[in-house]
């Protein structure tokens, strides 16, 4: 952890490039940097509208009159503030880190890359709100803006805890009350659960904007076991004794078959999804998340 | 080095201890938190892999197994070593008239060999049998010097027979008073008796008569009395003539090295215990009673009875009886009996090495313990 923050002053300083920016997902009401659903002056053209007394009479495209004899008002899209959600998992197994790097778990890396995305809505006038999940249920920040509410989202992440279980689905309805749809949803987590899976493919078909930051371990990329170890679980305290040069082509093979089954399966239900391994630095998940398509860039 | 027990080196199958330890698929479980299980299948160690681990601990585990079976063969050394060279001095000298090197160990010739520097022992000491042990005890290579005053006792009849050739050194200091030759001492016998046999002392008298005439007139000859009366102080040997058991101040001062004629008719003092030999005449047994002697008569003291008594040699031959042998002549000439070599070397006592085997030993298990225990491996086996 480095800082109150959780941002290291180098990622900081790569962050200022980046911009958090959803592709289904739109503007709420008000005055921002997103494409919104909500009609008015701007740049880009939206559509044309009929005349209703009450609009102003410079909206009225007077070529179109001359054209086709009607009033009809030229509409633009206007550009809002989106609302960006954190989804961090905190179950046990986000206790789980690197023997290489004590003390840097998945939860470490969750705080700091949900800290990142504030500052990132921050910087845009966005509006952020912050939700984890564990074992303990559901801890909810709703949405709001500003430097004082990241200041509450922070001291909230700063209070979590990695324990329990996924929690059922009953558990996690407040977040159907509060996610509305058109919202952006950043799911930070090591998808191991079935349940988060889940979550993100329903929030995905409910029309959320959902991202996937899975926080995976270097020791899951490259199992660098030697000898005998005793595989414990934490979430369901199985435990395994095996052999790591033994396990590992057997282990390698199936763990990456099935990131590559998750990744079918997530972008089968519009979920953008990048894997994350404790060991690289914290901006390059989100600079491959929210890195701007080739045709917006255009 | 030889084993004094070879069966011990059974215990060298012991060495397959360590080697299957080593061997055991050690089943090391490093607690790993792991939460991608579900992708996880339980793989062992592949059994065929013939993988000895950790070497040096083998190594060390195994020299411990052999050590310990060594220890139980009790190895041994043979062949003395030791200084290059000894020097023994005779007690009766003084050690500062010894020229001698200081760092050679100098001892007194002396049983147990006390070193110099200790007080000076007993002058009267068996200088041959010491010669003959220093030679066996010392090793092949150890010059010997002895010095010695000149003339000394303690030699055998014939001159000292070594396996070395010694370094024979004579201060000419005044020697040991040299105890006289005693062929014609007197010899005094005390002769107690019956108050009814006055008789038979007659002929003790006449033998004392015959010993003082011998000897010079005013040679002490002992005295006759009847028993009960008090021991002069200056006798050889005390005549008992009278019935019954010996009193128990006679068996006392036969004891405590006197010689007593007794008459037939005393009572043995000791039944059973003693070797009596026989004289070729058969007219005398004599036994052993501590540190003296006891010579009973067998027939009675008189010439019907005992016709030898009539005999001129008598005095002689019983003087011959009750004197002890005289002891070997053990003074010498120290110039005149320098050892010979010759003499076949003597095995010299083996050395165990025990100690030294336990001390590596401990060594060694305080190395191994080391190693097992050190926090760069990953558990203790």
């Amino acid at each position: 952890m480095s800082g109150p923050d959780f941002i290291p002053a180098a990622v900081r300083a790569r962050l200022k490039d980046l911009r958090l920016a959803g592709r289904r997902a739109a503007g709420g009401h008000g005055f921002g940097q997103h494409r919104s659903r909500s009609r008015g002056a701007g740049l880009e053209f939206a559509q044309y509208r009929a005349y209703e007394p009450g609009d102003e009479l410079r909206q009225i495209d007077w070529k179109l009159y001359a054209r086709s004899d009607r009033f009809f008002v030229r509409e633009s899209e206007r550009d809002s503030p989106l609302t960006a959600w954190v989804l961090v998992d905190a179950t046990a197994s986000m206790a789980q880190g690197d023997a290489a790097r004590p003390g840097w778990t998945r939860l470490d890396a969750a705080r700091a890359l949900a800290a990142c995305v504030f500052e990132l809505a921050l910087r845009q006038g966005d509006r952020f709100g912050l939700a984890a999940i564990s074992g303990d249920g559901l801890q909810l920040v709703p949405p709001g803006a500003g430097p004082r509410h990241r200041d509450r989202c922070l001291l909230e992440l700063q209070g979590l805890r990695a324990r329990g279980d996924w929690p059922d689905e009953t558990r996690l309805r407040p977040l159907w009350e509060r996610i509305a749809a058109g919202q952006l949803v950043l799911l930070l987590g090591d998808d191991f659960d079935e349940g988060a899976v889940v979550l993100m493919e329903k929030l995905s078909a409910a029309r959320r904007e959902v991202l996937n930051i899975q926080l995976l371990t270097a020791e899951e990329r490259d199992f660098p076991f030697r000898g005998g170890h005793r595989f414990r679980d934490p979430e369901s305290d199985v435990e395994l004794i095996g052999d790591g040069v033994a396990a590992r082509a057997d282990f390698l093979a199936r763990f990456g078959a099935a990131r590559e089954a998750l990744q079918a399966r997530l972008a089968a239900s519009g979920v953008r999804r990048v894997e994350y391994f404790l060991d690289q630095p914290l901006d390059a998940p989100l600079r491959r998340l929210l890195a701007p398509q080739a045709a917006e860039r255009a | 080095m030889s084993l004094a027990f070879p069966l011990g080196l059974l215990a060298l199958l012991g060495l397959a201890l360590p080697l299957l330890v080593h061997l055991a698929r050690r089943e090391e479980q490093v607690p790993t938190m792991f939460a991608a299980l579900r992708w996880l299948q339980a793989r062992r160690k592949p059994q065929r892999r013939f993988r000895l681990e950790e070497f040096l601990l083998l190594a060390l585990r195994l020299l411990l197994v052999a050590g310990l079976a060594l220890l139980l063969a009790s190895p041994f050394l043979r062949g003395a070593t030791g200084a290059p060279a000894w020097v023994l001095v005779h007690p009766a000298l003084d050690p500062a008239q010894v020229e001698r090197n200081p760092e050679t160990p100098a001892h007194w010739l002396a049983p147990g060999f006390p070193p110099l520097e200790g007080p000076a022992p007993a002058t009267d000491v068996p200088v041959a049998s010491l010669l003959r042990q220093a030679d066996g005890e010392l090793a092949a290579a150890t010059a010997l010097t002895v010095w010695l005053p000149a003339r000394v006792t303690g030699f055998d009849g014939e001159r000292p027979r070594l396996s070395r050739a010694v370094d024979w050194r004579v201060l000419p200091t005044p020697a040991a008073a040299a105890p006289e030759a005693s062929n014609a001492t007197p010899f005094a016998l005390a002769i107690r008796h019956a108050p009814d046999r006055a008789d038979q002392a007659r002929w003790l008298r006449a033998a004392q008569k015959a010993w003082q005439v011998a000897a010079g007139a005013d040679a002490p000859a002992g005295d006759a009395a009847i028993a009960g009366t008090p021991l002069p102080d200056k006798v050889q040997a005390v005549a008992w003539l009278a019935p019954g058991e010996l009193p128990p101040e006679l068996r006392a001062w036969i004891e405590a090295g006197g010689t007593a004629l007794i008459a037939h008719d005393a009572i043995w003092p000791i039944t059973g215990g003693g070797t009596a030999t026989h004289d070729d005449t058969d007219w005398l047994t004599e036994t052993r009673l501590g540190a003296g002697r006891v010579l009973q008569l067998h027939p009675p003291l008189y010439a019907e009875a005992f016709p030898a008594l009539l005999e001129p040699d008598f005095p002689a031959r019983l003087r011959a009886r009750l004197e002890a042998a005289p002891p070997a002549p053990t003074l010498a000439d120290v110039a005149a009996m320098a050892p010979r070599t010759g003499a076949d070397g003597f095995e010299p006592a083996p050395r165990p090495l025990e100690p030294w085997l336990v001390a590596a030993l401990l060594l060694l298990f305080a190395l191994e313990r080391w190693f097992a225990a050190s926090p760069r491996r990953g558990a203790p086996a």
